[in-house]
């Protein structure tokens, strides 16, 4: 072999070098601007509140496999046309979101303009258009797990008065909330009996319950969950975080064949600056 | 309209409890002489909300509070249960203040999936006896509690939220 043939094949081997390099950084631009753009957000997450906002996107919730749960259970809030509805843990009220982790709706009374919402662990108290007065759990002394929500005539020992209210069942055990102290009263011998009219609970239209299924699949994925697993690669299954460590590798692999090929071209540069000397 | 945020949230964690507001209340009354407490109600109307989101940075998300306040006390003392939000979910606080200062602060139930130390005495007791300055700010520094940055500042606007709800509570 002539140093002709020896030269070419060199030039060859540098062409291969270079082009792997070349088209190495073509291949994982994509993951590389992923990175970074997902990187940013997630260094800005709390500013941006991406852990308040969700995904909307319904093909994107649909490749995460969200499914609405077929069972709801809806309330006719009395004497106005509004629906409160339960669809898995979340408590709706027509579009709005009320509750979400909640355990199984029991009953919603409307009384005096306050409307009560009675879940087995929880008593929120709502106005008529729903802001929320207050909200009662075991913490706050609230008799669990609540069977019963219904009105009720509390009698006072001490003044004799009665004092029209509400009262919870518990297993075994009614309890009367007492106003003015706003502590539940145990009362013996009672049985409690729902005075949730029958034709409160209701069953949606195929319209307005695919539009339940909805909100609900719209309050499932937070921004900040999308966004750590594109930049983790966790949104796709299995090899995601497989393909990301690949392209960690394949960075540090064009960081030293990049430096190579410039210390390469340093040292020819120096050596034919020497030869023009 | 007041929305409650507490409801627009991520799901799925379990709550800790760590006491309950019976129990808080039977501690504060062991550095009183025989406190008789009774509930009161406060309404946050528009004068103290707009109050309470220029401590939180947002409504206070109740139309409605019920404290206690001693009333055999020669100098009153109230009682407080409010919630705020760490990050994702609302922590559950009672504060106890007397003279304008925090006597007591515990957390009663936390259900975020981190930031759970704040839960802990050596930290709580930083709050005691701690007021508001002039600016509205606390008047001691509280340090903080690596990783849990959202809760300490959760814990911190809540005290601030108390000692204004009590001067409130006073006054009426």
């Amino acid at each position: 072999m002539n140093a002709y043939h020896i030269k070419q094949k060199e030039r060859r081997r540098k062409n291969l070098f270079r082009m792997l390099h070349r088209r190495t950084g073509f291949a994982i631009v994509i993951f590389l601007v992923n990175l970074a753009i997902t990187g940013i957000l997630l260094n800005h997450s709390e500013e941006l509140e991406l852990h308040q906002r969700f995904v909307k996107s319904e093909w994107i919730l649909k490749w995460y496999g969200f499914k609405p749960p077929q069972d709801t259970i809806c309330f006719k809030v009395q004497s106005t046309n509004q629906n409160v509805c339960q669809i898995g843990k979340m408590i709706f009220r027509e579009n709005q979101l009320l509750l979400t982790n909640t355990s199984p709706i029991i009953s919603l009374l409307k009384v005096e303009g306050l409307i009560y919402l009675a879940t087995s662990e929880e008593l929120n108290i709502y106005t008529e258009s729903f802001e929320l007065v207050e909200s009662l759990n075991r913490n706050s002394s609230l008799p669990t797990p609540v069977e019963t929500l219904s009105l009720y005539t509390l009698a006072m020992r001490d003044s004799g008065s009665k004092q029209e209210t509400i009262a919870v069942s518990t297993s075994n055990k009614v309890w009367a909330l007492e106003q003015n102290e706003f502590r539940w009263i145990e009362q013996p011998n009672t049985v409690l009996f729902p005075n949730q009219a029958k034709n409160d609970l209701i069953e949606l239209p195929p319209n307005q319950l695919v539009g339940l299924q909805t909100r609900y699949l719209e309050n499932q994925l937070t921004q900040l969950k999308f966004i750590q697993d594109l930049h983790s690669g966790s949104i796709i299954a299995g090899a995601g975080k497989w393909i990301i460590d690949l392209v960690g590798i394949l960075v540090i692999a064009l960081a030293i064949t990049g430096f190579l090929a410039w210390q390469r071209r340093n040292r020819k540069n120096r050596l034919d600056a020497v030869d023009n000397t | 309209m007041t929305v409650c945020i507490f409801a627009l949230l991520p799901f799925g964690l379990i709550a800790k409890s760590y006491l309950s507001q019976d129990s808080f209340v039977s501690l504060t009354s062991q550095s009183l002489e025989n406190p008789v407490w009774k509930t009161k109600t406060l309404w946050l109307d528009k004068s103290i909300q707009a109050e309470l989101k220029n401590i939180l940075s947002h409504p206070y998300p109740k139309l409605r509070l019920r404290y206690k306040i001693s009333t055999n006390q020669p100098i009153e003392s109230t009682i407080w249960f409010l919630d705020e939000i760490g990050k994702e979910r609302p922590i559950s606080f009672a504060i106890s203040i007397k003279e304008n200062q925090i006597q007591l602060i515990r957390v009663l139930e936390f259900r975020e999936s981190r930031g759970y130390e704040i839960h802990m005495h050596a930290f709580t007791e930083q709050f005691n006896q701690v007021s508001v300055s002039g600016a509205g700010r606390l008047n001691q520094s509280i340090d903080g509690i690596t990783g849990a940055t959202m809760s300490v500042n959760a814990m911190k606007k809540i005290a601030r939220v108390a000692l204004f709800l009590h001067t409130i509570a006073l006054s009426k």
